[in-house]
């Protein structure tokens, strides 16, 4: 029994040894195995990066997914910055860029400035 | 000549690949894997239409955003059933395989892998059939047309790579080596007798 245990494999051996003696179906399954340890979840890392948009993408998207076309559907920087959940200097920024090429137009009513699309 | 071919490792049909598999469950993953193959390329058709276009003059942005938010929402339910048919062929595949010994599935990692792998693949279904709706439904003016189905058009090439790099490429490549070897042994031994029933 002695003797047994001292020419017993050790168990990495023991199982690279199992590996290695499968046959069929199991052959087959170990090499799949092998080949999408290789390619795992780095291929869908590489193939799938991140969509990044520009605060000005946001706004512009903002505005016309609540169809702000005139002051009462307006909305200033503040309530803009509360739904994109972004600092109000950002979209302060974004937003004066976006009136000087004419994409959001201004209107101001007392204290209150409002942007919305202008009509085409 | 296929001989020759899966000899010398040259791309072979599954058709072929499947003559020189013993093993049931090998046919029967040879099987599930062209039915995969089969619905991927459905939905590639769905999405990607062959298109016959024999106008003299360029489409403007306007007409091309009306097409493509016509024929989206035309075919919206058919490319939904094609995406979920993709998902269910994909577990059959995954359910194939965990029919391996345990050493494979536990030891080599196999059980992780395809968790890893059908996870990705869902969570790209799941994108996909959003930029859909999002196009079908929410998208009204052009531009927005436009942007919703390239973010369609992406999401759905994503999946397909992963889809194709993940479980058909590596699958084929196994089934090649498995066909090559049987056929060897086949070769050097003889047919199976009941004094050597396994290859």
């Amino acid at each position: 029994m002695s003797e047994y245990r001292r020419f017993r494999p050790e168990p990495e051996e023991y199982l690279l040894s199992r590996l290695e003696s499968l046959v069929g179906f199991d052959r087959l399954a170990y090499h799949y195995s092998k080949l999408l340890s290789i390619t795992g979840s780095t291929t869908v890392k590489a193939v799938s990066p991140p969509i990044r948009r520009s605060t000005a993408d946001l706004i512009m998207q903002y505005l016309r997914k609540i169809g702000a076309a005139d002051f009462e559907s307006g909305k200033s920087t503040a309530e803009i910055a509360k739904a994109l959940k972004l600092k109000q200097p950002t979209i302060q920024k974004a937003i004066s860029d976006l009136v000087d090429r004419g994409a959001v137009k201004p209107e101001k009513r007392g204290r209150r400035i409002k942007y919305y699309l202008p009509k085409p | 000549m296929s001989l020759i071919k899966v000899l010398r490792r040259e791309p072979v049909s599954l058709e072929e690949l499947s003559r020189f598999l013993r093993d049931e469950r090998c046919r029967l993953l040879v099987f599930r894997l062209k039915r995969l193959i089969s619905a991927l390329k459905r939905c590639d058709r769905l999405i990607n239409p062959s298109v016959e276009y024999d106008v003299n003059r360029g489409l403007d942005e306007y007409e091309v955003s009306n097409i493509l938010k016509r024929y989206y929402s035309w075919r919206r339910h058919e490319i939904g059933d094609a995406l979920n048919r993709i998902v269910e062929r994909v577990l059959l595949v995954a359910d194939c395989l965990s029919q391996a010994s345990p050493v494979v599935l536990e030891e080599a990692g196999l059980t992780k892998g395809l968790q890893e792998a059908y996870r990705a693949i869902l969570t790209l279904t799941e994108k996909t059939s959003e930029s859909l709706v999002s196009l079908c439904d929410s998208a009204r003016y052009p531009d927005e047309v436009m942007k919703a189905s390239a973010d369609l058009q992406t999401n759905w090439n994503t999946l397909k790579t992963t889809v194709r790099h993940l479980i058909i490429a590596p699958l084929k490549a196994s089934i090649t080596e498995e066909a090559r070897k049987q056929l060897i042994a086949k070769i050097l031994y003889g047919p199976r007798s009941p004094w050597r029933r396994f290859i």
